[in-house]
């Protein structure tokens, strides 16, 4: 894939900051958080053959939802940071896409606090 | 998976080669694993415990439609054991008991099913002791 899971985040966040405002904040240390999780998503993303990837944010929970599409996933160490982000996100979740694909969930919590 | 995940210096190497080279090192893993269930072992009670705890941890947390877990012992090989889920739409909710249930696996494998599922294999490798 041409871009890398952080550009894609940041501007969902930034768009979603907009919409939250101005009950809402970012909280900038929670937001670099989520870039130490598109550098590990970026490795899935580059070993399992990435095919495709989408973000969104809920607009009740304000949870963030990072989707990745790859042929399969094969985790064979251990100490994998994947399981580590496993380990971060609220939930995760696995299914088919339409093209017979698996479909990767991480569901990080919200990133944003009263203003 | 990336061939240097083996610490295989590919580089000159047409991806022929690199099939070939990659293919001889699965059958020879095979044959290795076929010596070993020709011999004398025992499971291991601790690894066989392992597989257990990680079918009743998945088998608590893993939510969705239809969704299934099982496990195999001495299977394919006598060596080997592997704990399975499958579903359409699979869900974690307790990612804390999936991150500690799936470390104690040697590898996890998630795939496409031509039923449209998705299955999760965590595969146990060395659950036996040899005897001689």
């Amino acid at each position: 894939m041409d871009f890398k899971c952080f550009d894609v985040v940041s501007s969902v966040v930034e768009e979603a900051n907009e919409r939250f405002a101005p009950l809402w904040k970012m909280d900038e240390e929670k937001y670099d958080i989520l870039e130490n999780y598109c550098e590990v998503i970026d490795k899935l993303i580059e070993d399992s053959d990435g095919i495709s990837f989408d973000v969104e944010v809920d607009e009740i929970k304000m949870t963030i939802a990072v989707e990745i599409e790859t042929a399969d996933v094969v985790i064979t160490d251990r100490k994998s940071p994947v399981y580590e982000l496993f380990k971060r996100a609220i939930s995760a979740g696995f299914r088919q896409s339409e093209e017979g694909n698996v479909i990767t969930k991480f569901v990080f919590p919200s990133i944003w606090e009263k203003a | 998976m990336a061939y240097n995940d083996f610490g295989i210096d590919t580089e000159g190497m047409t991806p022929e080669e690199i099939h070939e080279m990659m293919d001889s090192i699965v059958l020879s893993m095979a044959e290795q694993a076929d010596e070993e269930d020709k011999g004398n072992a025992i499971n291991n009670p601790k690894k066989i415990k392992m597989v257990l705890e990680t079918y009743k941890a998945l088998s608590k947390i893993a939510k969705g439609k239809g969704v299934k877990v099982g496990f195999r012992i001495n299977e394919p090989y006598r060596s080997m054991a592997s704990v399975s889920v499958v579903g359409k739409d699979i869900v974690f909710s307790d990612t804390e008991t999936f991150y500690a249930a799936a470390r104690l696996a040697s590898n996890l494998d998630i795939y496409p099913k031509t039923d449209g599922t998705i299955k999760m294999d965590f595969t146990f490798h060395d659950i036996t002791l040899m005897l001689d």
